[in-house]
């Protein structure tokens, strides 16, 4: 019997939906459940530092999906996130050690719960405030308002030595059961899946869709009756929430907790880590959180294979130099991952990760080999289009076009121009990207494939569209000033 | 458009190899010693252990008092501490020393340790808030056992092999690296380089795993007690009245303004304490008390000055980061008002601090467990000749070398101890019934099952800058060196 | 007219407090003399900022490295190598990070020219760190210590050649900045307001495609803007470093960058001048922040010790009211 709901349901237009066979979904699961055994056989096998290595990969992928949801659904920079978990970690170590008397006499599991728990509130609670500020500050300006945010809690918050016990670290006792490395490495693993679960089931329900389309266009949103302030701060809310629970396991994973450990650089690096994974991917921040929390020690042998090879190389054998080379290679990948491949580590993997989801197995993003180039192209205009722009229509063509063939007189560029705007602009959205489902109806979008440009620019509250940069076209020939737009774009 | 891309890679690739060339000889502003810097304190015959007052001409102890006799007089003048347990034990007592004590281990967990092979691990910040320069401590790391090696000699038949990690001056990450030093590596022993915290963070570890841990001697808090903890130097606290007594007698802090600067950690705590117990017990006293963050930066050094200077203060007690000490010895110079610095601890009399701070730090006193590197050949000749023999392009070594030569020497001493069956448990019940362990260089050490914080002594280092008294090369010196007899 | 009434105002509270406080050697008026000149530096590194927003609309995150890695560069060359005198040293540091500008803007500013503007502010934040990487690879992480352009303390008599100001010897050191920093905002405003090269960056900025159609190469402006903020960036560091503390990798992006940045933004973000009395404002709020929480006691401690860092919270919170109250800033205007 037909509901309400199964008729507004199929909203795809596509016909020929794709379904595997069932021996395809058996194959699927089998792979699934290999790559999880492997995971777990894996953390169960190795020596007791490395399953403590993997604690640290587990919990830095619940910090790249906690940055992620700010940053890859809600298209917000937050640098001041060694704040969000550092706080929780420190008051997680605390309630375990002043309140709960851990340090002498070992730690319950419930009180090891408890202290999450605290500890995931304060997160989410820190993180409302910053949600709160975001409604008014954005883009740019709440990237900077949050770095010093995170840098007031660096040098003020964490050194409160009364309640974080100044350079010497508030120490946190790991819960009777779960003292060694290898049973904490799973507990850690455990939380990790939760959050995931969280995080997919929240992304698919009707919260997801909102938060997305409010990222994609906060006016289109609004005009779906889509309370947009409420979505902003519930995204916030939920990105503190993952960050205090990384922070109480970060605490109990380190067996204390030190100012050191949110550093500056640290929290730069979380935010790499989530770039490099792929906003927005689920999948390519979990392996790109990883990837940064292994790095150095994968780094460490080949640094000293490479230091054995040559004579000048040998300074490469020091144990510093990994620190060093860490922060160079991460901040290149980076930078390249920007620039050359905006999807990040998630787009790379996506083949596989759709094939697992339940389509074909292909190298371009949905599936059908007809939106090939549109894919290509999407991958090179979408530099972070995830952080929710894209380079919009015809000027920018037409900008990259006199890149190549650079037209060297005025009334050159005025033709080029004057083709642009002859030339039918094709319409933002559906154009690029024909069998998009409208906005609000965007579902399973944290899932798609990446690179995807997202139809309407709005994050960073400086790129104006199309439109209103015809409107404001002679008007700046002639300096005039803009002064409205600026204010504007501050403020909101 | 993307050949032009590959070109601009491979273009910022060649900057960063050639910048990186171009730092990799800091070894290259390194002068040699002065010839006869030796002589520097007034040449002569100076007895082992005692040292001339290069203004008067006295014989002087730790104290800085003359030396009436030749050794013995400076008895038990530091048990105004009071936070260690049994200080003021004297060489003279004989007892646990004879190799056939009743209750000693025969055996044990002998792990690092193979048949002609003893593997220890290492940690200290090459890189954070203070750290050594890691080529220098790379090369230091095992220079003495390559040293014993070339002679032939081997420590029960055993060489002994360094393993050094990096713990970034931060607490978290020396408990992670001492864990992967113990697991991965399965070292011996472990010990740590520099850096309070992180010393006491990784003492706290390797007492939970049953590891000896040896250092120089920082904080007591949280480490005392410890069954397989060993300090190789005399901790903060059990330097606070010396430093007090120092000041007294050698600086005219009586009738001066003092102060002390602190890093506000719990673990300089007991130092502080120690330090005003003793300055109460010299009639000295404290006019300014200020403990600043362990974030602190160079707005807060010039706040310090500041007020140093509308105080008045003269003499100031200062136990931070390296670098903040740096921070405020520019500012004091700009300022004009340089404080007499006194202190404690390692990395303070770095040379490379002394050579930042200048002139600033001109003058400045502190108690280091070790002489000052450019004095090295005093009392140690084989380390110049390890370096020479090792690292031909290190000219005489530097001062993080020096300090890794006595550190692995003392350990290697101890590790003399049990005999061939070398374990852990051995390890530490013999090294903790030694009395008067003395490799010839730093502190004299005597431990008991009580106490392992074996040194009372510590050798006065001061920084000379060029313009300043002779030999002026913006380096440490050792001022006064300790008696033999513990006190 | 703006500019003169905010500088007034300023200048009279700070000249009030002065005069309140005079020859009180444990009140406010050394940390208050303090204040202006570290405030001065600030506002020397917010003039590269408030120069790349003004072209480009990006805050350029990477500003802080130029300048260290500038006083590294001269460090090498002054004291490491010691084979160049001190002013040639300082100008090959500025040649080269100039040149580190132009290789930046070529490979990462040029390909997200059409990026949003976060985009690119986490590039040059990677890039920042980047720097970082390089300093600590190629420098070590030890501290290091540039000597100032001129001596503050006389060699013959050990004395301080500066003027002393309510207890504080202002150094030449300082006294340059000041000098520079009144300089760079007055003829860069002269540069943005007079000169077609200055129009045509402005114009570049509000609408690239419109100034590329009447003849302005969006290139060059770009390239001209980004080479202009490296300079502006390693003159800042080149200056600050020897006044300021000790040589170390990333030290001006920790210790420096924000604080700048919100000068910038007290400044209006887009004022020379701006930036100017935004930096004064901010070494004001940060000195006294400082003095008050040392000089106030709860109980028998001060403040400092219960809530460390007060010059940061400080900060923090004027950068907070700022941008929710009025955040075109004090002497913010349209370009």
């Amino acid at each position: 019997m037909a509901t309400a709901t199964e008729v507004l349901r199929p909203v795809t237009t596509r016909e020929d939906k794709w379904r595997p066979s069932t021996k395809g979904w058996v194959a699927r699961r089998a792979v699934l459940l290999l790559i999880l055994g492997g995971i777990v056989f894996l953390t169960a096998s190795v020596e007791g530092f490395w399953a403590d290595r993997i604690a640290r990969a587990a919990i830095f992928a619940v910090i790249g999906l906690s940055l992620n949801m700010v940053l890859g659904y809600i298209g917000q920079v937050s640098l001041g996130h060694q704040a969000f978990v550092g706080i929780a970690a420190f008051i997680a170590a605390y309630y375990a050690t002043e309140k709960a008397g851990c340090e002498f006499e070992g730690c319950s599991m419930s009180t090891f719960i408890t202290s999450t728990v605290f500890a995931a509130l304060s997160g989410a609670i820190a993180a409302g405030v910053l949600g709160l500020v975001a409604l008014r500050i954005r883009g740019l300006y709440l990237a900077l308002i949050t770095l010093a945010y995170g840098l007031v809690s660096q040098n003020s918050i964490f050194e409160i030595s009364f309640l974080t016990r100044g350079g010497a670290g508030m120490p946190a006792v790991r819960p009777d059961g779960w003292v060694g490395d290898h049973a904490f490495a799973f507990l850690t693993l455990i939380f990790l899946a939760g959050v995931i679960f969280v995080d997919w089931s929240m992304m698919r329900s009707k919260v997801g869709r909102a938060i997305l389309s409010v990222k994609h266009s906060e006016p289109v949103a609004a005009s779906y009756g889509i309370n947009v302030t409420g979505y902003k701060i519930i995204a916030f809310v939920l990105s503190g929430l993952f960050a205090g629970v990384a922070g109480s396991l970060l605490a109990f994973r380190n067996q204390n907790v030190v100012a050191n450990d949110f550093s500056f650089v640290e929290t730069l690096t979380w935010v790499l880590m989530v770039v490099v994974g792929g906003l927005g991917n689920r999948v390519g921040v979990i392996i790109g959180s990883a990837f940064f929390a292994m790095f150095g020690f994968i780094l460490e042998p080949v640094l000293h294979w490479l230091g054995g090879l040559w004579g000048p190389l040998h300074f490469l054998e020091e144990a510093g130099a990994q620190a060093y080379v860490v922060i160079i290679v991460g901040a290149a990948l980076a930078i390249f991952t920007i620039i050359e491949y905006p999807g990040g580590i998630g787009q790379q993997v996506s083949p596989i990760t759709r094939w697992l989801g339940g389509q074909r197995f292909s190298m371009h993003p949905d599936g059908h080999g007809k939106h090939q180039t549109q894919a290509s192209e999407a991958s090179k205009t979408g530099v972070m289009g995830r952080l929710g722009l894209q380079r919009s229509g015809s000027t920018d063509e037409v900008t990259e076009a006199s890149d190549e063939t650079a037209p060297t007189s005025v009334m050159e560029r005025a033709t080029v121009m004057e083709q642009a705007t002859a030339s039918p602009p094709p319409p933002p959205a559906p154009a690029v990207h024909p069998d998009d489902e409208p906005v609000a109806h965007a579902s399973g979008s944290a899932d798609d494939p990446p690179g995807k440009p997202d139809p309407v620019p709005e994050v960073g509250g400086t790129d104006e569209g199309p439109a209103s940069r015809k409107r404001g076209f002679l008007g700046k020939l002639g300096l005039q000033k803009n002064g409205a737009a600026q204010q504007e774009e501050k403020t909101r | 458009m993307d050949r032009k891309r590959l070109i601009g890679i491979v273009v910022v690739g060649c900057m960063l190899l050639i910048t990186a060339a171009c730092g990799q000889k800091p070894g290259v502003i390194k002068e040699a010693t002065p010839a006869g810097a030796a002589g520097g304190l007034g040449g002569g015959e100076i007895p082992p252990g005692a040292e001339i007052d290069p203004e008067t001409g006295e014989l002087l102890d730790a104290e800085g008092n003359p030396v009436a006799t030749s050794t013995g007089s400076g008895t038990s003048t530091g048990s105004g501490s009071g936070t260690s347990t049994g200080s003021g034990t004297s060489t003279g007592s004989g007892t646990g020393t004879s190799q056939a004590a009743p209750g000693e281990p025969s055996g044990g967990n002998s792990t690092g340790v193979g048949d002609d092979v003893i593997k220890i691990g290492i940690h200290a910040p090459l890189t954070g808030a203070a750290p050594v320069p890691s080529d220098s401590v790379e090369k230091g790391k095992d220079l003495y056992f390559r040293w014993l090696q070339s002679k032939g000699i081997k420590i029960n038949g055993r060489e002994v092999k360094v393993v050094l990690k990096n713990d970034n001056y931060n607490p978290s990450q020396a408990v992670s690296v001492c864990k992967e030093m113990v697991e991965k590596d399965k070292v011996f022993l472990l010990s740590g380089a520099a850096g309070t915290d992180q010393i006491q963070a990784c003492a706290r570890y390797a007492a939970s795993v049953g590891v000896p841990y040896v250092s120089a001697g920082v904080t007591e808090r949280g480490v005392t007690g410890l069954p397989n903890y060993f300090t190789t130097s005399a901790t903060y606290a059990d330097q606070g009245p010396l430093l007090a007594d120092y000041m007294a007698s050698r600086l005219g802090a009586k009738g001066e303004k003092n102060g002390l600067v602190f890093f506000d950690t719990p673990n300089f705590q007991d130092a502080a304490a120690a330090f005003k117990s003793g300055l109460r017990k010299q009639g000295v006293k404290l006019h300014y008390e200020k403990y600043v963050s362990k974030a602190a930066d160079d707005d807060e050094a010039k706040n310090v000055i500041g007020e140093l200077k509308a105080k008045g203060i003269k003499n100031v007690y200062v136990l931070t980061s390296p670098f903040w000490f740096i921070d405020l010895n520019k500012e004091c110079t700009l300022q004009s008002y340089c404080p007499q610095w006194v202190g404690v601890g390692i990395s303070m009399t770095f040379d490379s601090v002394a050579s930042a701070s200048c002139p600033g730090i001109d003058g400045a006193a502190f108690f280091s467990p070790f002489p000052a590197w450019s004095e090295s050949k005093r009392y140690d000749a084989d380390f110049d000749a390890a370096v020479r023999r090792f690292h031909p392009e290190e000219g005489g070594g530097d001062d993080f070398m020096w300090l890794s030569w006595i550190g692995t020497k003392v350990i290697g001493e101890a590790l003399k101890y049990p005999g061939r069956n070398l374990t852990r448990e051995r390890f530490v019940y013999f090294l903790e019934r030694k009395r008067g362990l003395n490799v010839g260089v730093g502190p004299r050490l005597s431990y008991s099952p009580d106490n392992h914080f074996g040194a009372r002594t510590v050798y006065v280092n001061d920084a000379r800058c060029r313009g300043g008294k002779q030999p002026a090369d913006n380096r440490w010196h050792t001022l006064v060196s300790p008696p033999t007899a513990d006190f | 007219m703006r500019t003169g009434v905010v500088v007034g105002v300023i200048a009279g509270i700070v000249g009030l407090i002065l005069i309140l406080g005079w020859g009180d050697v444990e009140g406010p008026n050394g940390s208050i003399v303090i204040g202006l000149f570290q405030g001065a530096a600030y506002g020397l590194l917010a003039v590269g900022l408030v120069l790349v927003y003004k072209g480009t609309r990006v805050f350029n995150f990477a500003a802080g490295e130029f300048g260290t890695l500038a006083a590294f560069i001269a460090f090498l060359f002054i004291h490491q190598w010691k084979v160049v005198p001190y002013g040639l040293g300082i100008l090959f540091a500025l040649i080269a990070i100039t040149l580190l500008g132009l290789f930046m803007e070529r490979v990462i500013v040029r390909p997200l020219m059409h990026a949003p503007r976060v985009t690119l502010l986490v590039a040059t934040i990677a890039f920042g760190l980047l720097l970082v990487g390089v300093e600590l690879f190629a420098f070590r992480p030890e501290p290091k210590n540039l000597h100032p352009l001129i001596q503050g303390i006389d060699q013959a008599t050990g004395q301080p050649v500066g003027p002393e100001l309510a207890g504080y010897f202002v150094s030449p050191q300082e006294m340059v900045i000041v000098g520079v920093v009144l300089a760079l905002a007055a003829s860069l405003g002269w540069f943005f307001s007079k000169t077609d090269l200055g129009l045509a960056i402005l114009a570049t900025s509000q609408d690239a495609f419109a100034t590329r159609v009447v003849g302005i190469g969006v290139a060059r402006t770009s390239q001209l803007i980004w080479g202009m903020a490296a300079f502006l960036g390693a003159l800042a560091g080149l200056l600050y470093v020897p006044a300021g503390g000790a040589l170390a990798p990333g030290v001006i992006t920790t210790q420096t960058l924000i604080p700048a940045f919100t000068a910038a933004v007290i400044g209006g973000m887009t004022s020379l001048p701006g930036a100017f009395v935004g930096g004064i404002v901010v070494g004001l709020l940060q000195q006294l922040a400082l003095w008050a929480s040392g000089h106030y006691y709860l109980g028998d401690q001060p403040w400092q010790q219960l809530i460390p860092g007060s010059a940061d919270v400080a900060v923090f919170a004027a950068l907070l009211v700022v941008l929710l109250a009025r955040p075109q800033g004090l002497l913010g205007t349209e370009a």
